[in-house]
């Protein structure tokens, strides 16, 4: 019987270089479209200014950080609601 | 027949007339009456004669006015149409009879509020609303429905009950019942010594913000509108909340009250919206959200802001009404709606998938309708100075794109679960209703349509707004807003997981914790009074059968034969007194 061919790369590593070329490839258009951005923001203000970055980026900040503080509350939200939340589901079991 | 009756008869009563007599029509006639009623409704608003106000008549000495065109009326009236339309369209050959007449009598009642012109007209048809909304969630069918059916009904009509207080009491210090501003100013509603009059418009903003579903009395719609059908959640979405908003822009412009109240609603609908697992149960919590974007709108009150929220009303009826027409042609196929049993729709349903990814950019994005809106929402904002609340609306832009955009990416390319459902097919009309609203959903977006939209409201003229939105700041801001709440999500996204657990809501108050009061309450009743109650009724039992027996039993009086000669004797007596009073008065 033919002996077992021994993996020299372990599946764990091929799964996270594949996660990360994933996360690269996500990534990929939206660098371009920040540069695209860049690109129409020196175009709009004709020149480079430190008020450019704060007026033509700050949606895209704020977006992100918006989304990530919405997105704590509602876990701190079902943090503090999971004791409740058992006995509401022990509730609609027994009925 | 009289032209002038034709030419004033209100929009509403086309629709609600129909809703009546609808189940008098066979299959194919009642299919083209579908069709045919919203558009008939439609034609006759933009149709209306310019001298309404002098169309009314008078009941116990108060003016009725049951067509009267209000500043943002036909900007209402029309998407009102529109989604009756496209609602029915959908509903063909799935909804039940019964729900589409509660369906039409419910657009006809939200389409009744936008013309009427006096406050008791105006609560005829909000309550007519009321009942047929609690039939379109009944329409559901499952033992869920009807209990949140019931629900809903309660809240309702409990705030019904204090809105006609409010509007009693306010006519009867006004002596006016008309459908019209109420003023401005919350000074005097926060007074520490309110007099009837501050009581009367108290009782009634409470009662018109029930159905905004403004924190706490919100419950209600994430509550109801997951459990009525594809079709009844359709309508659903469309009717009760946007009614109101109008409502509050008629009454309440300008009332600071409302920025809080909007700042709460979105604070609250987000916080759930986020983490729902239940697709419409989300879009719910989302709509609550986008109602408080309106209400600080509505709490700025300058012609720009109301205008704004017009249109974002507008945009969000047709963005929000496709998600739940899309939400619920994936119940229709999969049979499920929990977010952890869905995935991988993309194979199966390509066209559905390109809809809901235009339902969820025609929110915010350039070329579509809620582009106008929030842009014009957020200049007003930025004119009228308030501060946090600006913000908070931007930052709400942003997160209810997040949320639909995680339902569009776990529905449609998520990987499947390991149970995987059946997928049927969806129903033709289903996907033209939806191909339908697709379209309308981007058609503001044109210059041509945008302006003529516009013309519907005559506060334009007046106001120094600044109508080029396609400015290079608008499509910057709400695109940036866009991609980068794409990528926060794929960043968020191991914390966006889906799963079947429950989150608690205020509704839990009163599902819960008001009936283990009660049986706690009425187990101390049985322990320490139930021997004094019991004797009680005990003897007042006896004291009746006594009584009774006394009358009625072997020897009582009326169990005895009487002579017929002494009835016949007091019957012409009678007959004598009343001929003599009869003469004499």
């Amino acid at each position: 019987m033919p002996a077992k061919k021994k993996t020299t790369i372990s599946s764990k590593n091929v799964l996270q270089s594949t996660k990360e070329i994933q996360v690269k490839r996500a990534l990929a258009p939206f660098a371009l479209v920040a540069f695209i951005l860049l690109i129409l923001d020196v175009v709009y203000h004709q020149q480079f200014e430190i008020v450019i970055w704060r007026d033509v980026w700050f949606y895209a900040w704020f977006s992100i950080l918006s989304c990530t503080l919405w997105v704590a509350a509602a876990y701190a939200l079902r943090f503090f609601t999971k004791r409740t939340e058992k006995y509401y589901r022990r509730e609609a079991e027994q009925a | 027949m009289n032209s002038d009756l034709i030419t004033h008869l209100p929009p509403a009563f086309i629709l609600i007339f129909g809703g009546f007599i609808l189940p008098f029509f066979q299959e194919n006639a009642k299919r083209i009456l579908i069709l045919s009623l919203p558009l008939l409704a439609l034609y006759q608003s933009w149709n209306l004669p310019a001298e309404l106000a002098d169309h009314h008549f008078s009941l116990m000495g108060f003016d009725v006015k049951l067509l009267f065109a209000h500043e943002y009326s036909l900007i209402f009236a029309t998407i009102f149409c529109v989604m009756a339309f496209t609602g029915g369209l959908y509903g063909l050959g799935s909804a039940s009879l019964t729900e589409s007449s509660a369906a039409f009598i419910y657009a006809g009642g939200a389409l009744g509020i936008v013309f009427s012109g006096d406050l008791f007209s105006f609560f005829i048809y909000w309550e007519l609303m009321a009942v047929a909304s609690t039939i379109i969630v009944m329409c559901g069918g499952s033992a869920a429905a009807r209990f949140a059916g019931l629900r809903y009904a309660y809240i309702h009509f409990i705030g019904g009950v204090i809105l006609l207080s409010g509007i009693l009491a306010y006519v009867t210090i006004h002596g006016s019942a008309e459908f019209s501003s109420l003023g401005s100013h919350m000074d005097w509603l926060l007074t520490t010594s309110p007099d009837s009059y501050t009581i009367a418009i108290w009782l009634m903003l409470i009662g018109i913000l029930v159905n905004a579903a403004v924190f706490p009395a919100s419950a209600w719609l994430p509550d109801s509108y997951p459990e009525a059908s594809p079709t009844g959640a359709v309508f659903l979405s469309a009717y009760t909340t946007k009614t109101t908003v109008f409502t509050l822009m008629v009454l309440f412009a300008g009332n600071g009250l409302l920025i809080y109240a909007g700042i709460l609603s979105i604070i609250y609908g987000l916080t759930y919206a986020i983490v729902q697992n239940d697709i419409r149960r989300a879009l719910a919590y989302g709509l609550i959200s986008q109602v408080g974007v309106m209400l600080v709108g509505i709490g700025v009150g300058t012609d720009a802001a109301l205008l704004a929220v017009a249109l974002v009303a507008f945009g969000h009826i047709l963005y929000k009404g496709l998600w739940f027409m899309v939400a619920g042609a994936v119940i229709k196929s999969t049979e499920r709606q929990g977010l952890h049993e869905l995935g991988a729709l993309w194979h199966h349903h390509k066209p559905l998938a390109a809809i809901a990814g235009i339902a969820s950019l025609a929110m915010i994005a350039p070329l579509t309708a809620g582009f106008i809106g929030k842009s014009m929402l957020s200049e007003s904002l930025t004119a009228s100075d308030v501060g946090v609340a600006y913000y908070l609306v931007t930052a709400s832009a942003a997160c209810m794109f997040l949320v639909l955009f995680r339902l569009f990416w776990q529905i449609f390319f998520e990987k499947a679960p390991q149970a995987r459902a059946t997928i049927r097919p969806i129903p033709l009309p289903m996907y033209l209703a939806m191909i339908v609203m697709a379209a309308i959903a981007t058609l503001p977006s044109f210059p041509y349509v945008y302006g003529w939209l516009l013309t519907f409201s005559p506060a334009v003229e007046q106001q120094a707004v600044s109508l080029s939105l396609y400015s290079a700041k608008h499509l910057l801001a709400q695109t940036e807003i866009i991609l980068f709440t794409i990528l926060a999500f794929f960043v968020l996204k191991p914390f966006l997981k889906t799963n079947s657990s429950l989150l608690l809501d205020i509704d839990w108050c009163y599902r819960v914790l008001l009936k283990r009061v009660l049986s706690l309450a009425l187990k101390r009743i049985h322990s320490h009074y139930w021997h004094t109650i019991q004797a009680h009724i005990e003897m007042g039992v006896r004291h009746i059968t006594r009584g009774t027996y006394k009358l009625h039993g072997p020897k009582g009086i009326f169990s005895r034969n009487w002579n017929i000669s002494i009835t016949v004797m007091w019957s012409i007596l009678l007959l004598g007194v009343y001929l003599v009073l009869y003469y004499t008065s």
